[in-house]
């Protein structure tokens, strides 16, 4: 599904056919791949194929994200009933474990609830990934599940408004006047 | 107590670690204590500390402990 919406000067616009050859290099990258839960690298064949499927689901939205006219990542939410599941990767190098991610992560939660009006928003992610495990907390996920392959976390509405608040004097910063 | 001192110990006080571990290679949220929610605490501490204002350009950059020195050289502080 197509939604177009700014945050903190991030722009979460529809992924075009421009952006996916950047997006399939980015996610075959080594250090992206090993934290996915598909870590086969992507043909050019096979992205074009997602690609041309996006269109076709109405419960998943995918986004090109976009920080001062550059690419620079992904982000999706894939929707079932009332819950949500998203994931996310920055791929340009520069903003790469910058606190910009986590200004994503904020824009991209408020978007699932304020927006799509989700109760609970989850993320699955791979036991080694720590710094993605620390990311979601600072966002208010708790852990839900721990699995051998996989950590599934949750995030509801109240835990994300008190870890915001907290974030807000410096994500006020990245507002646009 | 010269500059580079007041820099660790604005580390070491913001991300409430050691000062023997404030190193430039350093880097935010490769520990714990350096989250987003220290990261903003360390801003507004270095800002005090150093009476500049930093930039949205500077808070993304701002990934190390060498580069927090950088950009704090850029405002005119000398190490």
């Amino acid at each position: 599904m197509n939604w177009t919406f700014s945050k903190y000067q991030v722009l979460f616009r529809p992924v075009d056919k421009q952006d996916i050859e950047q997006l399939r290099v980015w996610r075959n990258r080594d250090d992206i791949r090993s934290n996915m839960l598909d870590q086969s690298i992507i043909s050019e064949q096979q992205q074009v194929k997602w690609y041309e499927s996006l269109s076709l689901r109405s419960d998943r939205y995918h986004f090109s994200l976009v920080f001062r006219e550059q690419l620079i990542g992904y982000a999706n939410v894939s929707l079932s009933g009332d819950s949500g599941e998203t994931g996310l990767f920055i791929g340009h190098e520069k903003y790469r474990g910058s606190f910009l991610a986590l200004c994503v992560g904020v824009a991209l939660s408020d978007f699932c609830f304020n927006e799509l009006k989700l109760e609970e928003i989850k993320a699955t992610v791979l036991p080694h990934n720590s710094a993605a495990i620390r990311f979601n907390e600072q966002l208010g996920y708790k852990t839900e599940e721990k699995l051998p392959d996989r950590i599934i976390m949750t995030l509801f509405y109240e835990e994300f408004l008190n870890s915001r608040k907290g974030m807000e004097p410096l994500l006020s910063r990245f507002q646009k006047n | 107590m010269n500059n580079n001192e007041r820099l660790i110990i604005a580390f070491s006080e913001s991300l409430n670690i050691n000062p023997a571990e404030v190193r430039d290679e350093l880097a935010y949220n490769s520990i714990p204590q350096w989250d987003s929610v220290a990261h903003m605490v360390l801003v507004a501490k270095l800002e005090g500390e150093f009476d500049v204002m930093l930039e949205m350009d500077d808070i993304i950059d701002m990934n190390s402990v060498g580069k927090s020195r950088e950009i704090l050289a850029q405002h005119g502080v000398v190490f």
